[in-house]
């Protein structure tokens, strides 16, 4: 774990439980609370996928659940997302969809000619004349999809399971914490659902935490009317606020008499070439990966922001 | 999922019920044309709006007029077909 | 390689022109008005150009273009019916899909993947070798196979339904079935149209027909008033509001039809699976999604709202099916329109008012039949006369008591 900082206050990681995993081949330790992203990054793997169309490079993004690449198999389970999965020790992952390994991907030889292949190519070629298009098909089936299936996965259902709450909170940050607790001390039901492993949103990660929010997870899992529910995601909001809560064993049917969404923000890349090689992350992809995880994300940076809170060079000087 | 009224049972999952059309009168059989017996047989109020429409509550097995307005699918109220307003 | 991807890779100044323009304002009048910018409408305006030279037309679409039913299904092409009727007619739609990338000058993604039918049971079984029979007769390619054919041509699949379900005992199989990138064809029709002097005018509604002496005089919009003697309504889920605007009366009753997707995987789905039994059909798209679409949902209803249900039951016989998929994420979930009619056949042609036509009663089955709707409602509307392949179609049928009973080759039950 090369690039494992000194323990940082609040992180998410157990570093007195070692786990031992594989990645393309390689052996490498991790910790326990990390995710798959984040082991690889303090195991210093820059490459962690390859973009779906030229087999570009790509590192960790988000580590927020958003990354579109990033995506791997243990040789069961498929298309297991880096930045949400836990790490588990044993786990031998690899790359989906690359040709060859991740590092060298054959495939990525279609970037030179990127020119001949702008969006939507696929429209302008390919079909004349008519008996030569199944052949070409074929080829575009060998190179389409993410994630190979596997058709001995076992067939098993996961359970279901019912709930009901007066007040459903989604999103466990400061502002859902503060909704949770003003509803419950008005006396409802409260059900606190975050689709992280802990409480806190970006006051665990955040460069900023107001005053008053200080203690407020801590309230919140003092406080006798509110349920917290972490690892959970809420997969759908249908009709009379009917929920589906999804967590890694169950899909729960739940009955809110009322939805709080306190989802936050989802940080935009900013655009610009190349936005995409390894290193090249959003800031609060490297706020999370330093202060969750414990992991240096970068040696020297160059910080593009509008907020604040984004304040990597605050991070830089606090944090190692 | 969509909660329904029954008039007897009081709230319940939409699962329970079964839609039973739209309440329509039928024209006589002895006295219509086939016109009219055609137009009663083939023909719906399929349009947007609110319309009165028969439902079924499966476990106690109540059948009630819903007020429903189809395009936004909010039910203005249920009642039993003896509580109707006759005009 | 085609010639224009040569161009754009070695031109720096060659920029691609637009699929089709933007026209600013609607004309005073058009010879043909066609509501719904979907594939049918656009197919219409596309072959009253080609096969009639009738090119001052506007296509009026109150979002954009493939908004509606043309997006949103599963994307399935067959011809495998039940009546004489209706095989004859999708067969035609058949013949010109498989050239339609050549004549639309896009590649749709046409591809054959052979259509299986799954029986459940002996009644299911004699309804798929009806079909059949029907099909063979009028030069189909259909044929009744047994469950070692299945499982030679899709291995992974569990014919015993892990014995949640009767097992699978043999199907109806249909090679020439195929998948579309159903967009693109929309696309392909709008661009062809717009080449030939037709106008495509997204985000206009129509508010109103104005009709006179039992004739079409005239259509309002939101964007003002077009006189024209001739309106096609080509709108599908939304054709109740608008034969409300003429007065007409139809069998038709608007029910939502759901579908999702899985997360990209590697292609290992060939066939196009359908079970009745367990109102499921799947498919794979080129990206390597699994496409998955279920009856109707049990209520009339005008809202493209989803259902957890539909979610959780069809993820539960998609396992059924295939029961290794269990890991595999559903990634999006969405509904359409259905306009159903009580024979499960199209409502298609003139009708009492003189120069108002329906394309409608697209129900379940609209986009196979996306290339000939057009075809033969522009026929039907340049020449007043409905076209032959759509005759038993006519909205007159229900008056007079002759259906085309189409329900039984529906891909799942009602």
């Amino acid at each position: 774990m090369i690039r494992r900082l000194p323990s940082q206050p609040g992180e998410w990681i157990d570093r007195g439980r070692e786990i031992a995993f594989e990645f393309e081949g390689r052996l490498l330790t991790g910790a326990h609370g990390d995710t798959i992203n984040s082991a690889l990054c303090a195991n210093g793997v820059r490459v962690i996928g390859r973009s779906f169309k030229y087999h570009r490079p790509r590192g960790v993004y988000s580590m927020a659940g958003h990354d579109a690449a990033g995506l791997f198999t243990d040789g069961e389970r498929t298309n297991m997302r880096g930045d949400a999965v836990a790490l588990v020790d044993g786990m031998c992952l690899r790359a989906v969809n690359t040709f060859g390994n991740v590092e060298r991907d054959r495939m990525s030889i279609t970037g030179r000619f990127a020119k001949l292949m702008p969006v939507g190519f696929y429209y302008k070629a390919f079909f004349r004349p008519r008996w030569m298009f199944p052949w070409f098909e074929s080829l575009i089936r060998r190179i389409a999809g993410q994630g190979a299936i596997n058709s001995a996965f076992p067939a098993t259902k996961s359970p279901k399971d019912y709930a009901w709450c007066d007040v459903l909170v989604v999103g466990g940050g400061p502002s859902g914490l503060s909704a949770a607790l003003a509803a419950a001390d008005a006396g409802a039901g409260v059900l606190l659902v975050d689709e992280n492993a802990r409480l806190g949103g970006s006051l665990a990660w955040g460069a900023t935490v107001r005053k008053d929010d200080e203690g407020l997870v801590d309230r919140v899992h003092a406080h006798d009317s509110i349920e917290v529910r972490c690892g959970t995601s809420v997969a759908g909001v249908y009709t009379d606020h009917w929920v589906a809560l999804v967590d890694a064993d169950r899909l729960t049917k739940l009955r809110a008499k009322a939805i709080v969404f306190a989802t936050g923000a989802i940080e935009q890349p900013a655009v610009f070439q190349n936005n995409d090689l390894p290193g090249v992350m959003l800031a609060s992809a490297a706020q999370r990966l330093v202060r969750l995880y414990s992991v240096k994300p970068f040696d020297r940076v160059v910080t593009l922001t509008v907020l604040e809170d984004h304040n990597l060079i605050w991070l830089y000087e606090t944090s190692w | 999922m969509k909660i329904l009224t029954c008039p007897v049972n009081g709230p319940r999952p939409i699962q329970e019920f079964t839609y039973g059309g739209e309440v329509r009168d039928m024209p006589c059989p002895d006295t219509s044309t086939d016109t009219q017996w055609a137009d009663y047989i083939f023909n719906r109020t399929g349009e947007p709006g609110v319309r009165r429409e028969w439902w079924h509550h499966g476990p106690s097995g109540v059948w009630f007029v819903a007020e429903r307005d189809i395009i936004g699918d909010n039910v203005l109220k249920t009642y039993l077909w003896s509580a109707r307003e006759t005009p | 390689m085609p010639l224009n991807l040569l161009k754009f890779a070695f031109r720096s100044d060659y920029g691609e022109p637009r699929m089709f323009r933007r026209p600013d304002r609607l004309r005073e009048e058009y010879d043909v008005v066609i509501i719904g910018g979907g594939g049918h409408g656009l197919a219409a305006a596309y072959y009253l150009a080609v096969e009639h030279g009738i090119t001052n037309v506007a296509v009026l679409e109150k979002s954009y273009i493939g908004s509606g039913g043309t997006g949103r299904n599963t994307a399935i092409v067959r011809s495998n019916y039940l009546t004489e009727e209706g095989a004859r007619f999708y067969q035609a739609s058949v013949d010109l899909f498989r050239d339609l990338s050549r004549t639309l000058d896009l590649n749709l993604f046409y591809s054959e993947r052979g259509h299986f039918t799954m029986a459940h049971s002996l009644a299911s079984l004699r309804t798929q070798r009806w079909r059949a029979e029907v099909n063979k007769h009028l030069g189909i390619d259909s044929q009744e196979v047994g469950p070692d054919f299945i499982k030679e041509k899709i291995p992974e699949i569990d014919l015993t339904c892990g014995g949640h379900q009767p097992p699978i005992c043999g199907a109806l199989y249909h090679p020439p079935g195929a998948i579309a990138r159903h967009d693109a064809v929309a696309w392909g029709y709008a661009r062809g149209a717009d080449q030939r002097g037709c106008e495509i005018h997204q985000g206009v509604s129509v508010t109103d027909i104005e009709v006179r002496d039992g004739a079409v005089t005239g259509v309002h919009t939101d964007k003002g008033f077009v006189k024209t003697t001739r309106v096609l309504s080509a709108v599908a889920g939304w054709t109740t509001h608008i034969q409300k605007m003429v007065g007409l009366r139809s069998p038709l009753v608007i029910h939502p039809l759901q579908a999702l997707v899985t997360e990209p995987l590697k292609p290992w789905l060939n066939a196009i699976v359908v079970s009745a039994s367990l109102h499921t059909y799947i498919s794979q798209s080129s990206r390597g999604e699994l496409v998955a679409g279920a009856s109707l949902d049990p209520y009339e209803l005008i809202s493209m709202r989803s259902t957890l249900d539909f979610a959780e039951t069809m993820a539960g016989h998609m396992m059924d099916l295939f029961p290794f998929l269990g890991d595999i994420k559903i990634m999006r979930q969405w509904a359409g329109l259905c306009d159903m009619t009580p024979d499960f056949s199209p409502i298609m042609g003139t009708t009492a008012i003189d120069g108002f036509f329906l394309d409608a009663g697209w129900g379940t089955w609209g986009f196979k039949a996306t290339p000939i709707s057009g075809y033969a409602m522009a026929h039907t509307i340049a020449t007043g006369d409905n076209h032959d392949l759509i005759r038993p179609f006519n909205l007159s049928r229900f008056s007079e008591f002759d259906q085309v009973g189409e329900k039984g080759a529906a891909s799942v039950g009602h």
